[in-house]
């Protein structure tokens, strides 16, 4: 609803202001899928350089160039590169960096890293808090992992189905920036204990 | 045993790294010589094994020739098979190029409008269940005797496999792919330029390839009436005249050129599809 790809059943949906579709298309919002959703045939530069081209060169450019972005994702020296030559992780960047390009004030990322292995997404977990520190962005993160949502958050919201509903906003009060490491600190374990327990009683 | 094998065990014995890459290259070159030479080897074998069979079965010529015979033929009636060839060339590729383009122009209209589709691919299907003898005399009474019916045949054989293809090709779009595009406000003629043409070119070049050998085809059976030139028409004169070694000839000259065209279609794809993740190395 947000990125206005479906339609409220009822009521309407407020974006940045205005409604989700103008949003979409002052390109505010970046979107970054479960898979990365990169085209086959286009190098990693030149995927991030899609949102440029499409709006008849009339497209906002964000504050950074995208070889500026593959730099900021990890990715300097691969920008010929094409998808199918990148491991799963290196994709998903590549998705980042061309969610980035149009300079969004707002990030939708729709478990982006459920697919990698747990190193990965460890290692991007962190790096995504990078970017968010140096970038300003919003980002609307959605994971079915509680440490994941516990480790990146300012603020969980849990989410309840059948029907669909939200259950709880709950802030995050831990220390930024963020390290690994913060996830044996007992608040931390506190924390994740306490979002498990409001989800198990949905 | 099996050069793997070796490489495996050379791959192994080196620590050095320079060392063990070059007995990986070596690998490599020996297998691909192999891969060229394989062929050869068998094309010759068969030869032989033709041309023995002839001598020892005492066949007579007009039954089957021999190759010895053939190959004189090729040689010395060069300039005459090529002559032939060069009607039947330029009918096969300008029948290529035409149904292709057919083919792609009805599957872009396909992908945007269901009517068009269920309405016409029934038909489609229905002219491509004729078969190309049957097709080849209503194009001659309908087109005439010149050119025009060989391309019009050849085009035909070539439309429908890229009809199919391309359609598919150009629908197969992934929903995240579409919904990214939603996203970034393209407009439909960025969606289809940007993407589904690209994604397209995979199914399109596969039937490329099926096109590429029966237009030669379909032009060599357009010759097969009331024409005098091509090689059709030679195949048709030749068995006549139970001049096997000629036909035969011909039947070479014909196949060597659909294979060179599919050749050159192969390069074609190689060059453009460098990102396709199936490709062979």
């Amino acid at each position: 609803m947000i990125a206005d790809l479906i339609q409220p059943s009822a009521g309407s949906a407020t974006v940045l202001g205005t409604r989700p579709q103008v949003a979409r298309q002052s390109r505010q919002i970046g979107f970054v899928f479960q898979d990365a959703a990169l085209l086959p045939w286009r190098t990693a530069q030149q995927n991030v350089e899609l949102p440029l081209e499409i709006g008849g060169g009339s497209a906002p450019r964000g504050p950074r160039s995208p070889a500026e972005l593959l730099e900021l994702v990890g990715l300097g020296g691969w920008q010929h590169a094409y998808p199918h030559e990148l491991s799963g992780g290196m994709r998903q960047r590549v998705a980042i960096a061309r969610a980035l390009v149009s300079g969004p004030k707002l990030l939708l990322m729709d478990e982006p890293f459920g697919a990698l292995d747990e190193i990965t997404r460890d290692r991007l977990n962190e790096e995504l808090l990078q970017i968010w520190a140096s970038t300003g962005t919003t980002i609307v993160f959605v994971t079915h992992s509680i440490y994941e949502a516990a480790f990146m958050a300012q603020e969980v919201l849990l989410l309840a189905a059948r029907p669909g509903r939200v259950r709880e906003l709950v802030p995050v009060v831990l220390p930024t920036p963020r390290k690994v490491a913060l996830r044996e600190a007992p608040e931390f374990v506190a924390l994740a204990a306490h979002l498990r327990h409001l989800l198990e009683s949905c | 045993m099996s050069d793997q094998a070796n490489a495996l065990a050379l791959g192994g014995a080196f620590v050095d790294d320079a060392a063990a890459r070059a007995s990986f290259l070596a690998v490599q070159r020996r297998l691909l010589w192999r891969k060229r030479l394989l062929p050869l080897a068998a094309i010759l074998a068969l030869l032989l094994v033709w041309w023995q069979s002839i001598e020892i079965f005492g066949i007579r010529p007009f039954i089957a020739p021999s190759p010895v015979a053939v190959g004189h033929v090729l040689f010395a009636r060069f300039d005459m098979l090529m002559a032939n060839l060069l009607p039947t060339a330029i009918e096969a590729v300008l029948g290529f190029l035409l149904g292709n383009f057919a083919g792609i122009a009805i599957a872009t209209a396909f992908v945007y409008s269901r009517t068009m589709e269920e309405a016409f691919f029934p038909i489609a299907v229905m002219v491509n269940t004729i078969p190309v003898v049957a097709k080849a005399p209503i194009l001659v009474l309908l087109l005439g005797n010149g050119m025009s019916p060989k391309i019009a045949i050849a085009a035909l054989v070539c439309f429908f496999p890229t009809l199919v293809n391309m359609t598919r090709g150009l629908r197969d779009v992934s929903t995240e792919q579409i919904e990214l595009m939603h996203i970034l406000s393209a407009t439909p003629r960025e969606v289809f330029l940007k993407l589904r043409v690209f994604n397209a070119l995979p199914y399109l070049f596969a039937a490329l390839k099926i096109a590429a050998s029966t237009a030669v085809i379909g032009a060599i059976v357009g010759e097969w009436i009331g024409s005098t030139t091509g090689i059709g028409a030679l195949i048709i004169s030749a068995t006549y005249n139970f001049d096997s070694p000629l036909l035969y000839a011909t039947i070479v000259v014909g196949s060597t050129f659909a294979a060179l065209f599919f050749g050159v279609i192969t390069l074609v794809e190689r060059r453009i599809l460098k990102w396709h993740v199936t490709r062979q190395p």
